[in-house]
């Protein structure tokens, strides 16, 4: 899986590097318009994380070139502008997602391999990790053969951690995948807290229980070996 | 003006004094004759010099009513350019010069502050954004122990916070700065339910019961996005400032919009949580900005805010023009 990233921040991109690379994505980066317009030109990605204000052009302009030469490739917007009006114009010139800054990597991991799976064929439906099946299409969790009845929060918390399966995932950056900037967050935590416990309650009764852990004060993990 | 009036008038007063007294002592049998052939002048005069002093005063009177007029239309946010008729009275046209240039310095100070916070906030971002990424990839390295941890957890809990304020403060210096001036008809009752909606798990979490009473289906000319912010603001607080088993009741009559909610006795003066980052010191992290939100969004649109408390019961009335 290959993936673009067109950032002028150096510091921002090389985090972003990082965090890819261990996902296992074959990574280029360009810090100019014109090595991003170069690089798209000559490359085909199955992703590109572009930002968009980039020394020498508008990021959207490169949105603009994937989507007409290459509507495969799964685009996300990274910016500053946080308005509805800038989210608007950027999805309409076709970026299939847009984030605003300060992200966070895993919310834009867990982002990417939405799009990865609707967009493309290289991606499964469906999560497996030993007795634990959680099929992305239909939207249901089979712990050991048995259905999970699991409410829609329940099952977008499910999918987030797991899609960051071995990583410590905040409350913070939970609260901000389910509800976006809506919410505070002394508010979200209470809510995010009922909603692990009752995940968890359906998990171990079906001996599933040993993949979500608590790292206390600072969020969750999803363990998968 | 009135002074030099007085003053003319105590002369003309001494001289017609002093005339008739000598033609008095002169011509003591044709006094009334001279008298009367000496005043019909007199007379004419003064009324006329009268006359001229009332015109010049009512123009410089007008004059001057016109720079205050010019004046109190003055909005420093507006780019329309401030114009003083040019005056016959040099005085004036220097005072209207000053004016003038004494606008421009506040325009441009005003200027460079809104740009100040606009551009501070939106650099705030990336070292954000960079500080939270570190964060996340420190919290994932292998060897950590449990105090580090928690360590971490709490400087990315008190980035995030410090995020999300600066969030706010953008929201709040685009309102000021008035970029959300599209306008189109919003349904009160219907943006109501909306985040009613968003909210359930929540109010359902804290087992709060919640009331509508929309009798009227307001309508109200704003921006849409500005009218949500408004209630989920409102909406948040009533549900945050609550007591467990408590309500939440939502009245709409006419062009007023009651939210009564029970909760704990204020320790702020009421009129103070509309500043910015006053906050109910009770709960935790609240970022005693979204008050100052809805005060701006109000202020926007003339919406009469009201917050009444007594007892444990809280009440903010919005009455839309």
């Amino acid at each position: 899986m290959k993936v673009l990233i067109v950032e002028d921040e150096q510091e921002l991109l090389d985090l972003m590097l990082r965090y890819m690379k261990r996902e296992g994505y074959v990574c280029e980066h360009a810090t100019t318009f014109r090595e991003g317009y170069k690089k798209i030109n000559n490359h085909e990605y199955d992703c590109a994380i572009v930002d968009l204000n980039l020394p020498g052009g508008d990021g959207l302009k490169l949105i603009e070139i994937l989507r007409k030469e290459v509507p495969n490739t799964a685009t996300i917007i990274i910016s500053a502008r946080n308005t509805l009006g800038d989210r608007i114009k950027g999805l309409e010139v076709g970026a299939d997602d847009y984030l605003t800054k300060p992200f966070n990597l895993s919310e834009l991991n867990a982002r990417i391999k939405a799009i990865l799976r609707r967009k493309t064929n290289q991606m499964s439906n469906e999560l497996v990790f030993g007795n634990l099946l959680i099929d992305l299409d239909k939207r249901s969790v089979v712990a050991n053969e048995a259905t999970l009845k699991l409410t829609k929060k329940e099952f977008d918390i499910l999918v987030y951690l797991a899609r960051n399966k071995n990583r410590v995932v905040t409350k913070d950056s939970i609260a901000e995948y389910l509800w976006g900037d809506y919410m505070d967050d002394a508010f979200s935590y209470d809510f995010i807290y009922a909603h692990v416990k009752n995940l968890r309650k359906k998990l171990v009764q079906n001996d599933c229980g040993d993949y979500l852990k608590t790292v206390y004060g600072v969020g969750y993990k999803f363990i998968s070996n | 003006m009135n002074k030099i009036n007085w003053f003319y008038a105590a002369i003309t007063a001494t001289a017609i004094f002093v005339g008739l007294g000598m033609a008095r002592y002169f011509f003591p049998q044709h006094f009334f004759t001279v008298a009367l052939i000496s005043l019909i002048p007199l007379g004419i005069l003064g009324i006329g010099f009268r006359i001229i002093t009332n015109r010049r005063i009512e123009g410089v009177r007008n004059q001057l009513t016109q720079i205050i007029g010019t004046l109190e239309e003055f909005d420093v946010d507006e780019p329309k350019k401030v114009i003083f008729e040019k005056s016959t009275y040099p005085l004036f046209n220097e005072l209207n010069e000053s004016i003038l240039a004494l606008i421009e310095r506040i325009r441009s100070n005003y200027r460079a502050n809104r740009q100040f916070t606009q551009n501070a906030s939106h650099e705030l971002q990336t070292p954000l954004a960079i500080i939270k990424g570190h964060g996340e990839i420190l919290l994932n390295s292998p060897h950590l122990k449990e105090k580090e941890i928690t360590s971490l957890g709490v400087i990315l809990q008190n980035t995030n916070r410090l995020a999300k304020l600066n969030h706010a403060l953008i929201l709040l210096s685009k309102i000021e700065n008035n970029r959300y001036s599209d306008v189109e008809t919003v349904v009160i009752p219907q943006v109501i339910r909306e985040i009613l909606g968003n909210f359930k798990d929540l109010i359902h979490l804290q087992e709060i019961k919640v009331t509508e009473d929309f009798g009227e289906d307001l309508t109200v000319e704003m921006s849409e996005t500005l009218a949500e912010i408004l209630f989920a603001n409102l909406i948040q607080n009533a549900i945050r400032y609550n007591v467990e088993d408590g309500f939440i009741r939502i009245q709409i009559k006419k062009r007023t919009v009651t939210i009564s909610n029970s909760g704990e006795v204020l320790e702020v003066p009421p009129a103070s949580l509309f500043k910015r980052f006053k906050r109910e010191s009770t709960v935790e992290e609240s970022l005693g900005l979204g008050l100052s939100i809805v005060k701006r969004i109000c202020d926007l649109y003339d919406i009469q805010i009201t917050y009444l408390h007594q007892h444990g019961l809280h009440q903010l009335i919005l009455v839309f023009p």
